[in-house]
This record gives structure tokens, sequence and C-alpha cells, in this order.
């Protein structure tokens, strides 16, 4: 684990931050009187921040911890993180209200519960005080400790002292009234302060007896000392803070502070400010309290800063006070805790506006701000802000040596003498734009004047000069396309003008010097020249160059690192360098800088201040050109993209206090471990992680770490800000983890915390078990041997039967052919077989080899066959056996079976023999035998169905026809049917042309052929016929032939008709269920055109408003006219959807149509019937699909169906409707329409589309019967299903194939 | 004022046409007017909360005005709400005005009488408005008293004397007067029946 580099860079620049605050005498951080309330660096932590709210106690112990008691328990903060304190277990708080905390200097904390109990807590160990005598009689409600180290007590009903573990209680034997107790006060003599419900009584070191502080007021909340050593109290009855009155001394007469009320706790700090909380009020400051002398301050009074909800306390009701060891003051707060802390940058209120703006110092300490914005310039001197009249919008300033000040504006330039100003503005020959610098010309006062990106103008004596060009300077274009960025002359007159693409040019009388990136001048474009005597600074985008002995060198921090763009550079009289940097205030220390000049490759040490020290923003990085100056006083000025902010070198503070280091937790992969000195691991142990603080609470963002693991680092490790070690792969022994720490300002707290804990190896990590491992090593490399032995004669085993396997293969060849084999000599011997003999003929082999051929053949057939066998021998060749015969085998149970013959002859050593290859073709001729009988059926099929079937071969025009023809055109089987001109004579005389030409057609375009027409019988009987065919092709693409079938369809033609008639019937049914169904919708409907309707009053009414308004807003006006237009068209859409579906549409006209586009209509309409019945729809249809030929009107008609059916069968509200379209498997369109409704009895889901079936109560039944027959007669079918949720969903399909041509 | 402590009103409606209208009608009388599509849009947009009123369609797809009537209720949220509808029936209408609609417009309707029920529905905010921050100040007044304050106010607001609340506690008399005086003087009341008036306010009063 190595730490990541961001995180060594944040710790460097702290390192750094410790060697300045070395090099720089600093004074110690406290909360500077002379600041305001409100240029202190204040944080507020709210609940959302972790921080308790109703916070009644705080207190910072000797560890460094700030403690915070409220309403709703104990809480620890170490400036990042407030952690809710949990006693030790076994150990209970009395309460959850803490009522007051007191730390001791022995590090212990005294708490006292609400409403009763005492407690306290030392080195992590918690004692509970409840019972009698433990604790004092009555609630307490504050404590003290003395001198003498006893603790005192203030209770409900007087003080008490604890004393050998018991409480005593304080009464007039110590002449003190025995009364409820509100205040305690050590001082720093030692002596005791109480202040009860009616007076102030103190007691000296060592006495017994308490003395009167004088008679007082009844409800004094809190008792304070001034850095005097006078004691003050705060008195809410009253409402005045003052000192108390100790009789007989002066300040017996001194007037008090008047404040108003709901005052609660007084503190003066340690530059002696007087803090005061205010329970609705916020906080009060005073800085002088000791100015009091007699005299009262009114609640007005300047002195007497209020931070007030007005001045962005957002704390709530504040109540307690603190200032910590580092002397920040702490509030604890209704809301939470607020943390005042010096800042070194303090931000200036400008007015609104000056966002850009350009600083100039001033003879008296005062600073003159300009800026971009018509703005006026301001003046700043002392506190006062003034405006001055005329100038404004102003970019450049220049004061020349004379001490006349010039300003270049937007339309001219400014001079400024004294306070007085006059304005020179361009002649109106020159396009106006930004005047951006301003470079003395000679001595005697004349100026160039760099005018937008034009170039230069010379100004002299009040004069322009327009076309005047400083001699030498390089035009514009090249390597300078604008004109210079900044200038400055140097004390020999030379002028030195710097460039935004990153050259200077320098200008010695009429001799011109350029320096480029060659000389080492890399900053890029370059924003800032300032100089004091010889030595030149230059500050750009990438960084800082100096200038000597004609070189540049840049500048490069302690790190190595280059700064980030300047766009302001401040030399201080000392010679140290401050510079307004991208990423903060950079000052750069004198010493550092006669170290760099001796040395130009000396790495300078730096601080930055950035926004923890209280800086608004980044640096402003606009084209002014002055963006920090120092005024006369020391103090230094910076113009941030966020305000102006100021710094004073002279009053930078240092916290000198080193933090206290404690380690919070150790945990290891099981959790957190208490801690204790022996701290103990288990074996295997790997990852501890280790969690430490370092108490310092004014900057706890920038207190660093580092820490070491003896017994794993050998160096300390440098982790930054990070407040957790975490250590992986730990092995078994002792360490000690050490931590040391650094506050803000780079103080070291180098003792830092440590902890030692241990690892207990685990068994494999002891010496035993290693030599064990070893001896198990031994062994089995023993075993490994002998196994490679046996492994090498196994291997010798495998190739011995490889060979023995390759003499094998050849005779597992002629075994493993699929047909029979029977090899012959020539005298008839069967001399080798293979095994599908033995498995064919059913012998052995055995049996076989040897005996004649003949026993496999038939007794029927052997004569012939010896004959033939001897032929074959005269003339051998390899051919069929028995050509056209049928041939059989005979087994050796006597059965015969066909085969087929091959014969192959073989000359061998032995003479000729004869291999004969046997099929067994029983399976073969049993498909022979089927495909007869098929045929059979086919024609008892054929006239059955009344079908024939035909071929035309075209280039004979033969035609051949099944039996079947003959009967169908009623002719006699006997008639030469085998011309074309034979049929197509028979077709009805007006149906013959165009059954031809068709036919041609299909010839031609190779497609398939399908017709209908009449038929004449010799009878002259008219009947109709379908023929359907198809193209044959011959390899080149050509028709050969048609083939086809033909059928008589008389009958079915007369069904059809028949079907029509039924159709009518259904559109008409169809008609009467879409007006029914109208009425029932009537309402919604009405309410759907209620909306456009009522829209466009609405909107006349307002166009009416728009138009008498005075002056009338026509363009308003013209908006609501056109929305009128708009709702009336709806409207009118409503009206037209709705005509539609009381049109009668008979006969019902089929066209392409959208599914989703009906579905997405009839959501459209439906929507306030949908509405009526708090039935929300949804649609998910599918995207792309095809277009169907349908029947629009119907199509609705089926949604309307489905949708109303779904809207009434959810009485529930918060019903959902889903339509849903996809493409089904087969290309049929899938439409589907579910509710979330009452669901479908099982029982009568079989009824639903049954003409008169309803399940409402009022309701034809005819719906559901309508729809499906209407989807029928699309070719599509509707079905019902239950959810697996509540309700059902309504299928339905569309088929999508385009209707078949003729 | 920030802009959000502008009273706005609020209309829901699913018809964007009747939305844009009655948004161009209320800002032609230079009311400040936001418009949603649907009721969940309106009570996830933060404004809920703010001050002004609420012109709210009773039929809308998913949740209905009516049950935007109920939610707000159920959120502790008084905001006024003047239903507009395109068929009211009588029953919707007493069920609306009963949870405390303050007006239950038909569309169309007549421009002045929607302004007229706008205006009577911002007074109404005001009032409830005023109501509920004196309340806040009250509790925050509350808030900061100590237990035993606390003890000590209920009883003395029930009625009891110093002498009996100091027997009721277990205290002294004087510890009581200390307590009476701190928080009489925390919750700002200028007399005992001031503070038992906010009491009742706070509904301690019913405590014990």
């Amino acid at each position: 684990m190595r730490i990541p580099k961001a995180r060594m860079l944040s710790f460097n620049a702290s390192l750094l931050a410790c060697l300045y605050g070395v090099i720089l005498c600093a004074r110690v951080s406290a909360l500077d009187p002379d600041r305001r309330i409100t240029e202190f660096h204040q944080k507020f932590w709210s609940e959302k921040d972790g921080a308790p709210s109703q916070i009644n106690a705080l207190a910072q112990t000797e560890d460094g911890y700030l403690w915070i008691g409220s309403n709703f328990g104990l809480v620890r903060f170490d400036g990042v993180k407030f952690e809710e304190y949990k006693p030790q277990p076994g150990v209970e708080l009395p309460s959850y209200s803490i009522y007051d905390l007191m730390a001791t200097p022995d590090g212990g904390l005294w708490i006292a519960f609400e409403p009763t109990g005492l407690g306290f807590l030392k080195e992590g160990a918690l004692t509970i005080f409840t019972r009698p005598g433990e604790m004092p009689e009555s609630p307490v409600h504050c404590f003290a400790r003395d001198r003498e180290g006893r603790i005192w007590a203030g209770t409900e009903s007087g003080l008490a002292l604890r004393q050998g573990g018991q409480w005593t209680s304080i009464g007039r034997d110590w002449n003190l009234r025995p009364e409820m107790v509100r205040a305690l006060l050590v001082d720093h003599a030692g002596t005791l302060w109480v202040a009860t419900v009616s007076r102030v009584a103190y007691l000296t070191r060592g006495s017994k007896v308490f003395k009167l502080g004088g008679s007082l007021g009844r409800d004094v909340t809190t008792l304070a000392q001034a850095g005097d050593g006078r004691v003050w109290l705060a008195d809410d009855h009253r409402w005045e803070v003052r000192p108390v009155p100790i009789a007989k001394e002066k300040s017996a007469g001194e007037l008090p502070v008047v404040l108003g009320k709901g005052l609660r706790e007084l503190l003066f700090d340690r530059e002696g400010a007087l803090w005061i909380t205010r329970m609705d009020s916020g906080v009060v400051r005073i800085r002088y309290p000791e100015k009091l002398k007699n005299r009262g301050y009114a609640p007005r009074d300047p002195e007497l800063e209020s931070f007030d909800r007005e001045a962005g306390f957002s704390g709530g009701d504040a109540y307690k006070l603190l200032e910590d060891r580092e002397g920040n003051i702490w509030v604890g707060c209704s809301n939470g805790l607020i943390r005042f802390s010096y800042s070194q940058v303090v931000r200036v209120n400008l007015p609104e506006g000056y966002q850009n703006v350009i600083l100039l110092a001033g003879e008296n300490s005062d600073l003159w701000i300009g800026s971009v914005s018509e703005r006026p310039l301001l003046h700043l001197r002392g506190d006062a802000l003034l405006a001055e009249k005329g100038p404004e919008r102003l970019c450049s300033v220049f004061r020349a040596s004379d001490g006349e000040i010039w300003w270049g504006g937007r339309t001219g330039i400014w001079r400024q003498r004294a306070e007085e100003f006059k304005f020179f503005p361009l002649p109106a020959l020159a396009v106006p734009d930004w005047i951006y610098e301003i470079v003395p010309s000679d001595t005697q006062g004349g100026l160039w004047l760099r005018l937008g990106d034009v170039g230069f103008v010379h100004f002299v004596q009040g004069l322009w000069d327009l076309h005047d060009w400083p001699e030498g300077v390089p035009s514009q274009g090249g390597t300078f396309p604008y004109g210079p960025s900044a200038s400055y002359r140097d004390p020999s007159q030379r002028i030195w003008l710097t460039y935004t693409s990153g050259q200077v040019c320098v200008l010695d009388g009429k001799h011109v010097t350029i320096y480029s990136q060659r000389d080492g001048l890399d900053v890029g474009r370059i924003k800032v020249i300032r100089g004091r005597g010889q030595h030149i600074w230059l500050g750009g985008e990438l960084g800082l160059v100096s200038f000597s002995k004609g070189y540049f060198h840049k500048v490069i921090g302690a790190e190595g690192e280059p700064f980030g763009a300047v766009s302001g550079i401040i030399e201080t009289p000392d010679g140290g360098l401050w510079l307004n940097e991208m990423r903060g205030i950079v000052h750069v220390p004198s010493a550092e800088i006669r170290q760099f000049l001796g040395d130009p490759n000396y790495s300078v040490k730096y601080r930055r201040f950035d926004y923890l020290d209280g800086l608004p923003g980044a640096a402003q990085m606009s084209f002014t050109n002055s963006t920090a100056v120092e005024t006369s006083d020391g103090r230094l000025w910076f113009a941030t993209d966020n305000g102006l902010a100021r710094l004073d070198p002279a009053h930078l503070v240092r916290n000198p206090v080193p933090p206290p280091v404690s380690i919070v937790s150790i945990s290891n992969e099981r959790g957190h471990q208490p801690l204790s000195p022996t701290l103990r691991f288990a074996a295997g142990t790997r990852a501890i992680e280790i969690d430490y603080a370092a108490l310092s609470l004014a900057m706890p963002e920038r207190v660093v770490f580092r820490y070491k693991l003896e017994g794993l680092d050998t160096d300390w490790q440098n982790v930054g800000t990070r407040r957790q070690a975490y250590f992986t792969h730990l092995g078994p022994g002792p360490y000690r983890f050490r931590v040391i720490a650094c506050n803000n300002d780079g103080v070291w707290n180098d003792a830092g915390a440590s902890l030692d804990f241990s690892i207990l190896p685990a068994f494999y990590q002891t010496t035993w078990f290693r030599l064990l491992c070893i001896a198990a090593f031994l062994g089995s490399f023993g075993a490994f041997y002998q196994l490679r032995l046996r492994h090498v004669g196994r291997q010798f085993k495998i190739r011995l039967e490889e060979r023995t396997r390759a003499e094998k293969k050849f005779r597992g060849l002629l075994e493993a052919a699929p047909e029979a084999v029977v090899v012959v000599n020539q005298q008839g011997s069967i001399v080798l077989i293979n095994a599908q003999v033995e498995r064919l003929f059913g012998y052995r082999r055995d049996e076989l080899l040897g005996q004649g051929i003949e026993i496999l053949i038939p007794p029927r057939y052997r004569g012939d066959h010896s004959s033939h066998r001897s032929h074959y021998f005269v003339a051998p060749k390899v051919r069929e056996m028995g050509a056209g015969l049928e041939l059989f085998g005979l087994r050796k149970d006597g059965t015969e079976f066909p085969v087929e013959i091959s014969l192959s002859p073989l000359e061998t050593d032995e003479g000729m023999v004869v291999s004969s290859a046997i099929r067994d073709i029983t399976e073969r001729k049993r498909a022979e035998q089927a495909l007869r009988q098929s045929e059979a059926e086919l024609l008892e099929a054929q006239r059955l169905t009344r079908t024939c079937s035909w071929k035309h071969d075209l280039a004979s025009g033969r035609v051949t026809v099944s039996p079947e023809a003959f009967r169908i055109f009623g002719v006699e089987p006997e008639e030469d049917g085998s011309k074309a001109e034979f049929w197509f004579d028979r077709i009805h005389p007006e149906d013959r042309k165009r059954v031809c030409e068709h036919f041609q057609r299909c010839e031609i375009e190779k497609i398939d052929y399908q017709a209908e027409y009449r038929i004449v019988l010799p009878d002259g009987t008219i009947r109709y016929q379908h023929s359907v065919g198809r193209p044959v092709l011959n390899g080149s693409g050509e028709v050969i032939e048609f083939i086809g079938t033909a059928v008589d369809i008389t009958e079915r033609r007369g069904a059809e008709q028949e079907r029509e008639r039924l159709r009518e019937a259904q559109a008409a049914l169809a008609h009467i269920n879409r007006v029914s169904m109208m009425g029932e919708l009537s309402a919604s409907l009405a309410h759907e055109l209620n909306q456009p309707i009522g829209a466009a009053i609405t909107s006349a009414d307002a166009c009416l408003r728009w138009l008498t308004r005075d002056p009338p807003d026509l363009e308003r006006a013209r908006a609501a006219v056109m929305r009128i237009e708009k709702d009336g068209t709806r409207a009118a859409q409503i009206i037209h959807r709705l005509r539609s579906f009381y049109k009668k549409g008979t006969p019902p006209q089929r066209e392409l149509l959208d599914v989703n586009e009906v579905a997405s209509e009839m959501v459209t309409l439906l929507r306030s019937e949908a509405n009526r019945c708090a039935v929300s729809m949804r649609t998910k249809l599918a995207a792309e699909l095809p277009k169907i030929r349908a029947d629009r009107v119907q199509l609705q008609q089926v949604f309307m169906n489905l949708m109303l059916n779904a809207i009434e069968a959810m009485e529930e509200p918060d019903g959902e409707l889903t339509i849903q379209s996809q493409l089904g498997q087969e290309g049929e369109l899938l439409i589907s329409v579910s509710d979330t409704g009452v669901g479908l009895p099982a029982e009568k889901a079989g009824q639903i589309f049954d003409a008169f079936f309803t399940t409402k109560r009022q309701g034809s039944g005819m719906g559901l019967t309508i729809t499906r027959s209407i989807l029928e007669a699309h070719g599509g079918r509707l079905w019902v299903t239950a959810n697996a949720g509540t309700g059902v969903t309504f299928h339905f399909t569309l088929p999508t194939e385009v209707e078949p041509q003729v | 004022m920030k802009s959000t402590d502008i009273a706005t009103v609020f209309v829901i409606d699913d018809d964007a046409g009747v939305r844009q209208s009655i948004q161009d009608l209320l800002e032609s009388v230079d009311l400040r007017c936001e418009v949603f599509a649907t009721a969940h849009d309106f009570l996830h947009s933060q404004r809920a909360n703010g001050p002004g009123c609420l012109v709210l369609d009773v039929r809308m797809p998913g949740m209905g005005g009516l049950d935007v009537q109920r939610k707000l209720a159920e959120a502790g949220i008084k905001i006024p709400i003047i239903f507009i509808t395109g068929h009211g029936d009588i029953p919707m209408t007493v069920k609306a005005m009963k949870l405390g609609a303050v007006e239950f417009l038909t569309k169309p309707f007549r421009e002045q009488d929607l302004l007229d029920a706008i205006q009577q529905a911002l007074e109404r905010d005001r009032a409830i408005r005023d109501q509920q921050r004196e309340i806040d100040d009250l509790q925050k007044r509350y808030r900061i008293l100590t237990a035993r304050e606390r003890e000590v106010m209920s009883l003395l607001v029930f009625g009891m004397l110093n002498k009996q609340i100091a027997s009721e506690l277990g205290a002294s008399e004087s510890t009581v007067k200390i307590h009476r005086g701190h928080l009489i003087q925390k919750m700002q009341a200028g007399s005992l029946a001031e503070l038992v008036t906010m009491a009742d306010k706070l509904k301690l009063a019913t405590s014990k």
C-alpha cells in the first residue's frame, strides 16, 4: 500500500507551508480585535453535517477533542467528524439530555445530566454517579474547578463541594445563602465566583467565607472574567451586561451595557473582545469592552457588532460560547455549531456589478477601483467607499512619471490629477473600441494607446494621431496577431511590450529587440509585467518568468512544479513577491527571491492562500491590466472572479499550537477491537485498519499526518490529510503504529501517538510447520520419480498394441461393408464371406465356407444358375446379375427374400474368383407396392371431390389428364383428350378468352396459374370450375409444361351466395350495436367535446382581457386566438370521427389499414369514458406492423366493444386497460385487450360469445357475438384468457396476407 | 421576498388546451400561475407546499382530482382547492365541498366565476398560513424549554398554583417560581392568560 501522488502533493504543500512558517515571522493566531466580526472565517455545522442540535454545553478536553452536550446526547468532535459518545459496555447514561460539561486539566470531563445524574469521563471510561451522596442533593446546573483542584457544583438548591468522593452542601456556615446557583467562575487569581438567583458572591483563595459582590438582578445567566481581571455578569432580567460591582471599588459606579433580552453567555477572548450570545439575536461582539468606562452602550452603537440573522447567522438560538486552545470561538446553537476563526484573507464587499475590476493604489493608503461595467470608479479610503462621477467602463490604467494617472476606457481616455478627472474622447474617425494598454511614448508625456485589436494610436498633449506607429514595433499579423497585452518602462527608459502570442518587444530609443520562447520566455499568453529596479517579472498563462542578463528564467516551486496562470504581480519593498495566481494568492518570501536571483535553477519555497484562508474566488483573469496592487499602508489587494480580497502581510497570524494526536480505533477483518496496551490479534489476521485524529480545530482541512508501522515500514509515510491507515498482508509478529501530525501552519507534534499490537502466528507460519513442509517435499519428490518410471513402461506397451491393430484393420473393412459379400471360385465353391452374409442368410461362417454357392439359391432356380455361372466365367465383367429378373435368396430356415446382386471378377493366385455383393431389397419391394396402392386411392379421392389433375406440355400442346377429367366434363373416356383445344373448347364462350389469355400470361411470366370459369357439358349443363396450375421449368429456365388440377365448384358457389346474405344481416346488426354503444357513451362524449369548447371559451375571455388592457397586449391576444382555432378544429375532429360511426356501412369496404392507428384513435375517443371510470389506458403497440385489409368502421367497432367491456369490468378505481399489438408467429397480427377487472367465472367462460348472453345489468348480449362475427368475416379469430393477476384478456388475430388475385 | 413566497395558482388538468387557456386567463389578470399535466407531477414538484391555491380537474387518468384532495389532506398540506369538471354530479360535488373545496365549477364556466373563486381561495390560503406561522413560532419557543419547564408549564396552564405544582413535582416552591419565570420569558408570554392561550394553540391543555 503506497500513497497516491495527489496526496503526496497536498502533503508537500503543507510541508512548504511549514518551511514558509519558519521563514516568515508572524503573530500568533487569535481573532484580531480590529477586524469586524464579519471579516472572520465562520463555519456552520448543522444537523445535515452530523452536528447535534439544541446544544447546551461545550468543553474541550486535554486531548483536544471538542465535546458537545445537547438535549439529544453527548457528541465528540475532532473538527472533521461528529461522533455520538457511547459509554463502555455495561455502563448506561442516566439520560440523553446534557446540562453542562467541564473539562479538567487531568484529561477528565465532568458531565451534568438532566434532570439528574453526574458523570465523569476519563481515558475512555465513564463513571456514573446516581446514588445519593455520590452527587449533590439537587440537580447540577454548572461546574467549577478551583486552583486546589476541588470540584464545585452549582445546583438547583445551592452550592456543593466534592470532597473525598462525597458532596457537601455549602451554606450559611460559608456565608452563602442556599439558593439556586446560576453560574460559577474561578478567576485568574483563583477566586471562586458564584451567581445565585439573587446575588453574586466570591470566595478568595484559602478563605471559607463568601463575600457579597453586590445585590443584583434576579436573573444572572453567566459570569466571565475580562482581561483586566474584573468579573462581568449578564443579567437577563434587566437586559444588561456589566462588571460585577464590588462594594468600595471604583467600578461600582460604572454604567452597564444595555443590550436587550435573551442574554445567555459571556466570553472574553484572548484579545480581550467580549462575545455575548443572545437567544433570538445571534452573537454580539464588543471589540474594546475596556472603553466602556462610565459610558453606556446603546443598542445601535457601532462598536457593538451584531452577527444576527440579517448578517447571515443561521444557528437559530445561540446558547453556549467556548474559546478553544487555538483561539477559535465556538458557539453552540439550537440549530448546530458555529466556529469563528481567523482568516488571513478578507473579502472586501463592493457594490453590485463590479465583476471585472482594475486596481490602482492611491497616494495615502487609498485604493481606486475601476470596472469594465457601466459602474463608476470607486475610491476606497479607510472604511469609506466613494463613487466618482464620470469615469466608468475602464480596462487599463497607467501612472505617468509626473504623477498624472491615465484611465483607458471604452470610448476614450481619462486623465486624473489628484481627484480631478478630464475626459479625452476618441476622435470620430477612430473605430470605437477598448483602450487595452497605455504606454509612454516619450518622456514628455506622450502616450501610445493600444486601441482594440487594431493597434496603436498616438496621444500627445490632448491631441490624437491615428496613424502614428511606434517605430520598430512589428505591425499586426504573422506572429503578432494582436497588440501588446502589457507594458513596463524600466529605469533606463526602455519600454517593454508583451504580447498575448508570448513574445516581448523592448524599445530602446529607436533600437528594438524581440524576445521569444527561444530566449526562455515560456509562459504562454503574457498577462502582466512588473518590475522594480533592474529585475523584471512576467506573468502569463503558464506561470512566472524573470528577466536578467538578456535571458528569461522560469520560476519553479520547491517540488519542481511551475505556477499556474498569473494575472497580477506585486513586489513588496522587502523584495518578496505576491502573485494573483489561478489557484490562490501566492507569496514567495524575499529570502527565496534572493536565492533565485542568485541561482536561476533554484526552486523557491512559497505559500499559497486559498479559500481555506478566506479567498473569495479564483484570480481575475480578464483583460484589465492591473489585478493586484499594494497600497502605501502595506496592505495588498487582489481582484478575484468573486470579488475583491485584502491581505495584510504585516498581520499574518500563525497557529503555534501543535495538535494533540490520538488513535481513535483499530479494527481487523472481524471489526473494531477495543484499544488496549496489549492488543493481540488472532492467527490469520492479515488486514489492520487504524483510525487516528489530530486535534487542531482551527483548520482541520490542512492538518496532515505521517505514520510508520514499526515492524513493516522503515521510514515515515507521508499520508497527507488522510485519517485512516490500512495495512494488508501483515505477517505474524509484534508491531508498533506511530502517527504524528502538524497543524495548518506546519507546526508538528513530533511525539504524536503510538499503539502496540501483535499478530499471533498461525500453525503454518511456525518453524516446526516449515520443517514439516520440507520433509513432505522430499517425500513427494521420491514418489514422483517412481511414477515417471511406470509411465515410460506403459508407453512402450501401447506402441506394440498399435502394430497389431493395423493388421486387423483390413479384415475389419471387409466385415464393415454394408452389403453381404460372397467370393466364389470357378468351381462354384464359397471361399470367403463377411459377417453380413451370416446375418442375411442365417448361416454360420464355417457352415458356408467350401460349400457350393447354390446352397443360397431357392431350389427352383438352382439348375439355371449353374449354367449361368459357367457362362460368366467365359466373359467375366462387372455387371448386375439377372438383369430384368426378380432374384431371390434362400435363408438357412428355408424362407426366401428378394435380392439384387452385382458381380465382379477377381484374378487371384488361386485363379479367377467372383465376388458377389448381395443386397436385400424386401423394403423397396414393399414401397413399390404401397405406391401402387396410393395411386388407386388418389383416383378415388379425385372422383369423390370432383377434382381432376392435368399436365399440359407446351412444346407439343399435348395434355394428359386424370380419368376424373372425363367425368367432370361429361365426355366419354374413349375420346381423345390429348389436345389442349379439346378442353379449352369446353369452357363457356364468355369465359374462354379470359382463361386463355390468363394462361398465356402465366406461361410468359412463368407464374402460377389460377382461374375460375364455367364449362358447358355436352348436354348443355353449365358447371363452375376452379383450376390451378404450376409451371415446370427445364434446366435453362424455360417453361416446358404446366401441371395442375381443376375442381368442380358448382355446389360451393351456391353456399357462398347464402353467406353473402348473412353478411349483410350482420352488418346491419353491427350498425345497431354501434349506435347503441354511442348512446351509452353519450355522457363521456359530451365531456370530450366540452373540453375543447370550454378551453376555447376561456381563451376567448383571456383574449378579451389582453385586448382591453392598457396598452393592449396584442401578442398575447393573438396567441389566445390561435388556441381558439386549435380547440375548434379539435372539436370538429371529434364530431367527424363520431359521424362515421353512425353511418350505415353497407357493404363493408375493405381497405389497407394500420391497426395501431385504429387502436390509437379508439383510445382517444374513449379517453373520457375511461377517466370517468378512473381507468387508465396503456398501449403497447409493436412498431412497423404490416397493414391489413379490413373495414375501418368494423375494426373500430371491434376495439370499441372490447375496450368498453374492459372498462365496465373494472368497477374498482385504478383499473388499467392495456392494448397490445404484435406480429404472430405465422405472420398474422395478434392484438389483445386486457383489463384488471373482476375476471370471468370459469363456468361462464364458454358462454360469453353466445348471442344474448350478458353479465351486465344493461346489455344486449350481442356485443361479443358481433365482434366475433366481424373478426371471423375478416379471417381472424377471437378468444379470451384469464390473466395471471386479475381480469381477463381478449385476444384476436387478423391475417396480413394480401387477398389472392383473380 | 423570495420568488417562492409569491402566491401561485397551480392548475392541474390533463387536457393541454384547457390548461393553456386557464393559464393565459390568469396571466391576463396578473396572477402567477403554474400548470401540471398530472397530479403526480404536481405532488412531486416541491411546490405543493408553497403559498397559493389549486385549480383541479376532477377527472384525470391515474390519480383523479378527489384523490389529489385526499392525498394533500393526508400529507397535511392545506392548500385550498377549486374543482373544475366537464360534468359534475351532485354526490361528487358534495363530497368535494365536504373535504374543504372552495368551489366546484362545471365546464364551460364563466371566467369571472373562476377568478372570484381563485381570489377567495388565495385569501383563505393566506389566513391558513398566518395561523400556521403563529403556531410554528410558538412551537419554536416551546422547543427551547427544558423538560422540567415543560412539566411546569403543563401544570400551570392546567390552573395549578405554584404550591400545588411544587408538591406535584416534588420540588421547592421557589424552584417552581424560577421555572415559571423562565418559561414565561422563553415563551414570550405577557401574562399567564396569554400563556394559557398559547398552550391551547399548541394543544397542550389536554396533555394532563
